[in-house]
């Protein structure tokens, strides 16, 4: 449903080449369910009787007879705007999403015999703006330029969770723990581990402070978030950080000055975190693992503490494995994603050549620029795959060694005939 | 003529149409647009012919592997007297069984315990999905029924003992969950719930299974074993005349003797299926994947592959060196020949100079692949039965020189040992010690040990004592507050997931 409100009378004569005012509200489903996830599936385990292979099957999941689709309720609200001769265009989009029935993961009591089964779980709010704007800044017959820039807020928040549960651990660490938390009145996946307060300096330090039961002077210093005076998984997790960014941005600028064409495509995001999956190994001084230089910080003895933060090489091991705070690194960026500079060749040149209708050179690079303060190789790396199986859905943002992104050069040359 | 054809012909069209109609719609039924997956196996379409039940039965064996393998000889050997482990500085990686035996393990430690836990409920998933099902096999014979049934309640006992000895009080999932809105429990039901569901299964169990098996089905439960189960379930119950009445009922198995190696004999894979085996774990060497690997887990791991004789694996790092003996247990030798079949003081490295660590050779039989041996673990075996008809004959009253005396005598004449006479063991609670002390040694490495202490009763006091002797030896290592056993660290916490997830009460530490 729109409205061009410019064409209305009171408007008629107005700088306004464009107003329009849209509205829409729509209900729709998301059948985006595996195929056959409702039943269980039987997988292999052979066993051996009489010094011979004995074929055994068993389910390798539990079905939901019960699954169905999500179901979402959507109200879009958008202004368009067209000032100058339609030179500038703006364009703001508000969106609210609500959807029910969410599909999730959830983990489910090992005593049923399996540890995660899909459901459907739960009432999500997604709501954002969304802004544009166009803009033809230059327009010569030789000169031209023009401008895009968009941005987006986009929010999500859990209204409910199926179950009477206010929260779900979603992911799985290499120690078997969870890595998300998803609450009601909270984002889905929030980062969920112990919260790193340094080491534990001298004897005084370890003495006064609470513990794990692995835990040696030196060793690492977790916060004590439940106050019992133990440092214990889960119970001593919290949220640590989360995924999604305040907003996400891109820039087009695009010029052309006789035959010269340039055109150059930044993009960023500001907030939002990940979590760096790869320090479970790259931090970890087990003593089988490669690990980062930071390494050679570490405790030594209370004489020579290292950086306060990177713990000795004895006890503690298998806390230190954890998801920590250590993990989550902000992913803001600035990229260069793509700049292009080409120059086509003068008609009169094609003319004498006669069968070119168009040639273009060009230079191009992608991704030479980024900048961050984002240790791995790509901040916008997304969860390729959760350890504990399942859906990805809770557990967003986990960078487990992503690829960085490659840069790119570009020479080319266009030939139309 | 040809007008009136014409017409005809559409209302024989009609006609047809309605009854094309007619039949779409009458076909248009549930099985018309719920399509089974064509490329893999899913739940509806299985459990439904003999072979496919039997092939579940199996499965219900996996689990017991898999336990066996990596968790139950941390928590009934390591966690006792018997053994300890090798301190590998060069990789912490399994932190969390040093934490077992130092008495310090807390409800978060999945990688250890919560594995305990997983993998029996999920044998115990595997069997109840058999018990729902079985009843509607076609063509399914009676006697094969009554087996698989009686093979999945042993089984589900034998996961259930081990749970409630652990943990004490757990849920007790006797069917299976139709949705995962089912999966909640409701909470925990007692120690004596729990165990009285074992003896439930364990009753039937005995009644429904064969004694023996033809040899090609050699591993599967028998009679024998649920019966052996069911009266250490009564005897941990304190049951002990009840427990006496079946032990007597187990028949058929005999004490390999004659050469000074037969205890060595009871274990060797040559001799699978031997008839001092009541139950075994199954392995099969030879095939990937199938094979045990004890050998490589208890070798220790600065020895190379001197103990192993493994020339592709030189190097055994950290997966090596666990359930070393402790000096505790070396003293407990008198010594006699068994002494030497299952563990060695310690090796001969390459330079010709003695190693001074400890290990476990029972299972030490070669290898068939590199890192895959064909050795079965023992579960139950005969000289266990006739040290528990002991038991039981002397905790109802002490007979000197007595059927108990000849029972026990009957084990160590084999090892190589004189009689124990009632000179030696003048009454009921000096032959008691004398029978757990005979098990210890007898039984030792096969994970009998943590359950012995607790039956014993003296738990508490045997692994203080023991602590402190493993601080004196260890100071170096051992992590301050290691040892300190109360009555509340008998049973191990119930995992952190757990109590998060499903609302179980924690027990008390």
């Amino acid at each position: 449903m729109g409205w061009r409100i410019n064409e209305e009378w009171f408007l008629r004569e107005s700088f306004f080449d464009n107003l329009k005012l849209r509205a829409s509200y729509g209900l729709s489903g998301n059948f985006n369910i595996g195929n056959y996830s409702y039943i269980a599936t039987i997988g292999t385990t052979n066993y051996v009787f009489g010094d011979r292979i004995a074929n055994g099957r068993r389910p390798t999941a539990l079905g939901n007879p019960n699954l169905t689709w999500e179901e979402s309720r959507q109200l879009d609200v958008g202004l368009d705007i067209g000032v100058f001769d339609n030179r500038l265009n703006l364009t703001i989009d508000y969106y609210r999403r609500n959807t029910e029935n969410m599909l999730i993961d959830i983990p489910i009591p090992f005593s049923s015999g399996f540890d995660a089964a899909t459901i459907n779980g739960g009432e999500i709010l997604n709501q954002g703006l969304e802004i544009a704007i166009n803009s033809r800044n230059l327009v010569k017959e030789d000169f031209n330029w023009t401008t895009n820039f968009n941005i987006a807020f986009n929010r999500n928040e859990v209204l409910a969770l199926r179950g009477g549960s206010d929260f779900i651990l979603s992911g799985r660490s290499g120690e078997g723990k969870p890595t998300h938390i998803t609450r009601v009145g909270r984002p889905i996946g929030e980062f969920y581990g112990y919260i790193i307060e340094g080491v534990y300096m001298d004897q005084e330090d370890f003495d006064n402070s609470p513990k794990h039961s692995s835990s040696v002077v030196g060793s690492i210093k977790y916060r004590d978030v439940n106050g019992d005076g133990v440092i214990e998984a889960v119970n001593d997790f919290d949220v640590i950080g989360s995924p999604y960014p305040d907003f996400i941005f891109g820039l087009t600028n695009t010029v052309t000055y006789k035959d010269f064409d340039l055109n150059v495509v930044i993009d960023g995001q500001y907030g939002g975190e990940l979590l760096i999956g790869a320090k479970q190994f790259l931090d970890n001084i087990d003593g089988i693992f490669n690990v980062t230089t930071d390494v050679l910080n570490r405790w030594r003895s209370p004489e020579n503490p290292g950086d306060g933060i990177t713990l000795t090489t004895n006890g503690a091991r298998v806390i230190y494995r954890d998801v920590n705070s250590s993990w989550v690194e902000n992913s803001s960026f600035l990229r260069f994603r793509n700049i292009t500079l080409g120059y086509s060749l003068p008609r009169k040149i094609l003319n004498q050549i006669g069968f070119v209708k168009r040639a273009r050179i060009y230079a191009s690079t992608n991704n030479i620029l980024t900048i961050t303060n984002y240790s791995g190789g790509n901040p916008q790396a997304t969860s390729r795959f959760n350890r504990g199986g399942g859906s990805l859905s809770l557990s967003p943002g986990l960078d487990f060694t992503s690829y960085p992104l490659a840069k790119t050069y570009i020479l080319g040359v266009n030939f139309s005939f | 003529m040809e007008a009136t054809k014409y017409k005809i012909n559409w209302k024989m069209f009609n006609k047809v149409l309605t009854a094309v109609l007619l039949v779409v719609t009458c076909s248009c039924s549930d099985s018309f647009l719920e399509l089974e997956p064509e490329t893999f196996l899913i739940e509806q379409s299985f459990f439904n012919t003999p072979t496919q039940i039997e092939q579940t039965v199996n499965a219900s064996y996996r689990s017991l592997r898999n336990l066996t393998d990596l968790e139950y000889w941390v928590f009934l050997e390591m966690r006792s007297d018997n053994t300890t482990f090798q301190f590998f500085e060069a990789d912490r990686g399994e932190e969390n069984r040093g934490l077992v035996d130092y008495f310090l393990i807390d409800a978060s430690h999945d990688r250890s315990m919560g594995r305990l836990w997983n993998k029996s409920y999920d044998g115990i998933a595997t069997c109840d999905i058999v018990i729902e099902n079985v009843d509607n096999i076609e063509g399914l014979d009676n006697a094969k029924r009554d087996q698989f049934v009686g093979e999945v309640k042993f089984l589900r006992a034998l996961y259930y003992y081990n749970l409630a000895l652990q943990f004490g009080g757990v849920p007790l999932e006797l069917s299976t969950n139709p949705s995962p809105e089912e999966a909640s429990t409701e909470g925990r039901a007692s120690r004596d719930a729990v165990l009285q569901s074992v003896s439930d299964d364990l009753l039937e169990a005995a009644d429904l299974l064969p004694d023996s098996y033809d040899a090609f089905e050699n591993g599967r439960a028998t009679s024998g074993a649920a019966k052996t189960l069911l009266a250490k379930v009564y005897m941990m119950q304190g049951n002990y005349a009840e427990a006496l009445n079946v032990l007597n009922t187990i028949t058929g198995y005999n004490l390999l003797t004659g050469s000074p190696t037969s205890y060595r004999d009871v274990f060797d894979p040559a001799n699978k299926g031997n008839s001092e085996i009541i139950f075994d774990v199954q392995y099969l060497g030879s095939e990937e994947g199938l094979g045990s690997n004890f050998m490589y887990q208890f070798a220790p791991n600065n020895s190379g592959n001197i103990v192993t004789g493994d020339p592709q694996l030189l190097n055994l790092g950290g997966g090596s060196g666990w359930n070393t003996p402790t000096q505790d247990m070396m003293r407990a030798y008198e010594p006699d020949l068994r002494m030497d079949i299952s563990m060695q003081p310690g090796f001969t490295d390459n330079e010709g100079d003695f190693v001074d660590q400890p290990y476990v050779s029972k299972y030490n039989f070669g290898f068939e692949l590199s890192g895959s041996t064909n050795v079965n673990f023992p579960v139950f075996r005969y000289a266990d039965v006739l040290l528990m008809r002991a038991e039981c004959l002397n905790e109802q009253g002490y007979v000197a020189g007595g059927e108990a005396f000849d029972l026990v005598n009957q084990i160590r004449n084999r090892a190589g040992l004189a009689d124990l006479t009632p000179a030696e063991a003048p009454n009921q609670q000096d032959f008691r010690d004398a029978i757990f002390q005979e098990r210890r040694v007898e039984l030792a490495f096969e994970n009998h040990r943590w359950y012995d202490l607790l039956r014993l009763g003296e738990a508490v006091s045997i692994m203080n004592a023991h602590g402190q002797e493993e601080i004196q030896l260890r100071a170096n290592i051992i992590p301050a507050g290691a040892y300190q056993v109360t009555e509340n660290k008998l049973l191990l916490p119930i995992p952190q997931r757990e109590v998060t997830i499903d609302n179980l009460e924690q027990n008390p530490q």
